[in-house]
């Protein structure tokens, strides 16, 4: 009999990107045996999106860089076969859900590939019907690709890929764009493809405890090498320890029960109010989004929110900032109505960090951009500069400060957002998923910022996905459940009362 | 009021894409041809009347709009003043000269303006009509190289992205104390500086992932590529496709013949 060959070898592989000295993925071997399940962690920065690239042959197709060693996917070599052979042998589904969708229409989009090969429009048909059943979207068909939601987008993409029949799936941090719900939907659609497939799936995943269930194997990356290589449960028992050290995030211990960390600083005994909610009812093209909303917070609070997308959470804050306006009800900040006075004032004293940090880079330097508010307020050069660079140095950023803030990496940039809203010292903080795209280390330094701002009588206010920061962190846990909030309260109750929900995926890890 | 693609099932948006783009071009090309004021103004009519038949409210609201109506003023002062001739109806007094208007001036003036609500409306109609993603898979059929017709999908599949960007970009600014409602020149190019670079960093980012996603799936691979979606042509098309040819025709024959002239203004030479 023969030997069964391997869906991935690659051996000795090198690469370092053009124009970067530190080499991205150094001497790499490993061999993927068909059918199995691999997952691939690792902190940020350590080569495990650059090894997908490579193993999908985008490397050295698109990408350009020095490359050593070899990829065998299917038993082609990726530097020598053409992209267009390789794509019906492996297939990536990304990490950002809007921009890999390039059709309008469901149906488009999944037949997309096997229109590219010219198959015969039955055999597009039966793909198209398939893929879809496989990540249980068939009732998707027809749907504009602009009206699905984060989740939905995701499995239409891996269906997309499916339909190029390859043998190798990649998911490259599927669900890091995604809300608990959504990241839920797509990894059940994952272990079901596993169950009903033969294929051979490398999953690049922050969410250990969502993945391991499901992987046969867990390799985890560091500086661009293969550090440990395993059966998932015996490498988290045997190197517990080391992983920690190297930032990633481990899912709790088996059988250990959730328990709230002590707050790292209570929240004053007495409130000053700085936020106040009341009877909010507000909506926009003709629809009602947020009903009845009541809500306050004090000085010296952080208050976390979470919720589904589209569950009215960013529409909320937009409240507090001016930027819409109640329909029905009222909203103050430190005072002021926000009917009663302009943006720019409330801007003053709330300030927002929105989701995505090229839609608030403005300026050409790093010391511009974080003060480019400041500036915009009039609150004079010298205090500008002077709490400008303050700001900086608190958050590791003044080494850049004469570069151009686009040169720096994600998590760079999102401090950066952080730091452009505070030389103009608002009362209020309003954080939109201040932590995605931040290693574990990253985030703790990032929150022992936010403590301090806390202590100082901050109030700060976040909405985030990342369940356990938000419970570990916060001095109140709101959920909010289709345009109301369902559920204000310590992060103790707040857990009970989520439980008794049914909503277990805005559980802190380690729950039953 | 913007005109955007509305979903219907009236007969117009049933048409094939190709039927209305080729229509409203010989429709665009042939109202040149003619200089007639009654003719323009049954045009006119006929124009409205199909928009009352196919319900569209938005073009409705925009034949009375400030945006179509002060255009229109605009072209036919602009011809009154620049074509003298005929009789005099009366005389605008400048300071060192008049104005006449004369009944040739408000003959072209009214012809012109005519001709222009009309190729709004017409095109309107289309706009209103046809999904965007139809038309360009029907440019595809029609033998445009897929490889052009798929920038359009991208580019129509990526307007709505963008725009909900937009929004993001402009509450940000605000957000950070930039004062975007000002007036002048100066806010209105801060305005288009701070909303730009943002949209613009926002969109290469895209670039990359949508590279990988389309080569991923041996997009320009082949020469030609399958496609599902099946261009419709019915009777109705081919109906309005030989009535378009044929009006265009005659209009063509009677302008370079003179012979059946239709009712025209008097040019006056002088």
């Amino acid at each position: 009999m023969k030997p069964v060959l391997p869906a991935v070898s690659i051996k000795a592989l090198s690469f370092s990107f053009f124009n970067a000295d530190r080499r991205a993925l150094d001497g790499i071997d490993l061999d993927i045996p068909e059918g199995q399940f691999v997952a691939i962690t690792g902190p940020s920065g350590c080569g495990k999106s650059t090894l997908a690239m490579a193993i999908g042959g985008y490397i050295p197709h698109v990408v350009e860089g020095r490359l050593e060693g070899s990829v065998e996917v299917g038993g082609l070599r990726t530097d020598r076969a053409r992209l267009a052979d390789l794509s019906t042998r492996v297939g990536i589904v990304q990490q950002d859900p809007e921009s890999q969708l390039c059709t309008l229409d469901v149906d488009d989009e999944v037949a997309f590939g096997p229109e590219n090969l010219a198959l015969p429009a039955d055999e597009v048909r039966a793909r198209v019907g398939r893929s879809l059943a496989l990540v249980d979207a068939l009732h998707l068909r027809g749907r504009n690709i602009y009206e699905l939601s984060g989740g939905e987008k995701q499995r239409v993409a891996i269906a997309s890929i499916l339909a190029m029949a390859p043998g190798v799936l990649i998911l490259d941090e599927p669900t890091s764009n995604l809300d608990p719900t959504a990241t839920a939907e797509v990894l059940a659609a994952v272990a079901k493809l596993r169950q009903a497939t033969g294929l051979t799936i490398v999953v690049i995943e922050h969410k250990l405890d969502r993945v391991m269930p499901l992987a046969d194997r867990l390799l985890i990356m560091d500086r661009g090498r293969i550090v440990l290589d395993g059966r998932p449960a015996e490498v988290l028992r045997q190197y517990r320890e080391r992983i920690k050290e190297m930032g990633i995030r481990l899912p709790a211990e088996p059988g250990s029960r959730w328990r709230c960390a002590p707050r790292d600083h209570p929240a004053p005994a007495e409130c000053v109010e700085t936020v106040k909610v009341q009877g909010l009812r507000s909506g926009y093209d003709g629809r009602e989004v947020l009903h009845d909303v009541n809500f306050k917070a004090c000085g010296g609070e952080i208050v976390g929110i979470i919720g589904p997308n589209g569950s009215g959470k960013t529409t909320f804050l937009t409240h507090l900032l001016g930027i819409r306006r109640p329909g029905q009800g009222s909203v103050a900040v430190c005072g002021m109505d926000t009917r009663a006075v302009k943006v720019s004032r409330l801007a003053r004293s709330a300030g927002y960090v929105f989701q995505n940090p090229n839609h608030q880079i403005f300026e050409r330097t790093v010391r511009g951009e974080a003060g480019f508010a400041c500036d915009n307020f009039g609150i004079g050069r010298e205090t500008c500069d002077r709490r400008v660079d303050e700001e900086l140095a608190r958050f590791g950023l003044l080494d850049y400060a004469d570069r151009h803030p686009l040169g720096l990496s994600f998590g760079e940039k999102r401090r950066l957002n952080l730091c452009s809203v505070l030389p103009h010292q608002p009362q209020v903080l309003l954080l939109d998923e201040p932590f995605v795209g931040q290693d574990f280390f990253k985030v703790a330094v990032m929150m022992d910022e936010l403590q301090g701002l806390k202590r100082e009588g901050k109030t700060i206010l976040m909405v985030s996905h990342d369940i356990d920061m938000v419970y570990r962190h916060c001095d109140r846990v709101v959920l909010f459940l289709d345009g109301r909030i369902a559920v204000d309260d310590a992060p103790e109750a707040a857990r009970t009362r989520i439980a008794a929900l049914g909503m277990n995926e805005y559980l802190p890890g380690g729950c039953p | 009021m913007r005109i955007r693609y509305e979903p219907g099932t009236t007969f117009v948006h049933a048409l094939n894409p190709m039927t209305k783009l080729a229509a409203l071009v010989l429709f665009s090309i042939g109202i040149f041809l003619v200089a007639s004021i009654p003719v323009e103004a049954v045009v006119f009519l006929s124009l409205v009347a199909l928009i009352a038949l196919i319900r569209a409210r938005a073009i409705a609201s925009l034949l009375a709009s400030r945006f179509l109506l002060s255009f229109t003023v605009l072209l036919f002062l602009v011809q009154v003043v620049f074509n003298a001739g005929g009789a005099v109806y009366f005389s605008i007094p400048l300071i060192l000269f008049s104005i006449p208007v004369t009944a040739h001036g408000v003959a072209v003036g009214v012809v012109l303006a005519l001709r222009f609500v009309c190729i709004i409306l017409a095109s309107a109609i289309f706009v209103f009509t046809t999904d965007p993603g139809e038309l360009a898979y029907a440019l595809i059929r029609a033998g445009v190289p897929y490889r052009y017709g798929f920038m359009l999908v991208t580019a129509i599949r990526f307007i709505p992205v963008f725009e909900a960007e937009a929004g993001t970009v402009r509450c940000a600014q605000q957000a950070r104390g930039l004062d975007i409602d000002g007036k002048g020149f100066r806010a209105l190019l801060n305005s288009a500086r701070y909303t730009l670079m943002p949209l613009v960093v926002s969109a290469l980012s895209k670039v990359d992932v949508l590279v990988i996603s389309m080569e991923g799936r041996a997009f320009g691979v082949r020469p030609r590529r399958t496609s599902l979606r099946e261009g419709r042509f019915t009777l109705t098309d081919a109906a309005v496709i030989v009535l378009a040819i044929l009006v265009f025709t005659l209009l063509l024959y009677f302008a370079f013949t003179g012979q059946f002239q239709l009712p025209q203004i008097v040019t006056y030479d002088d």
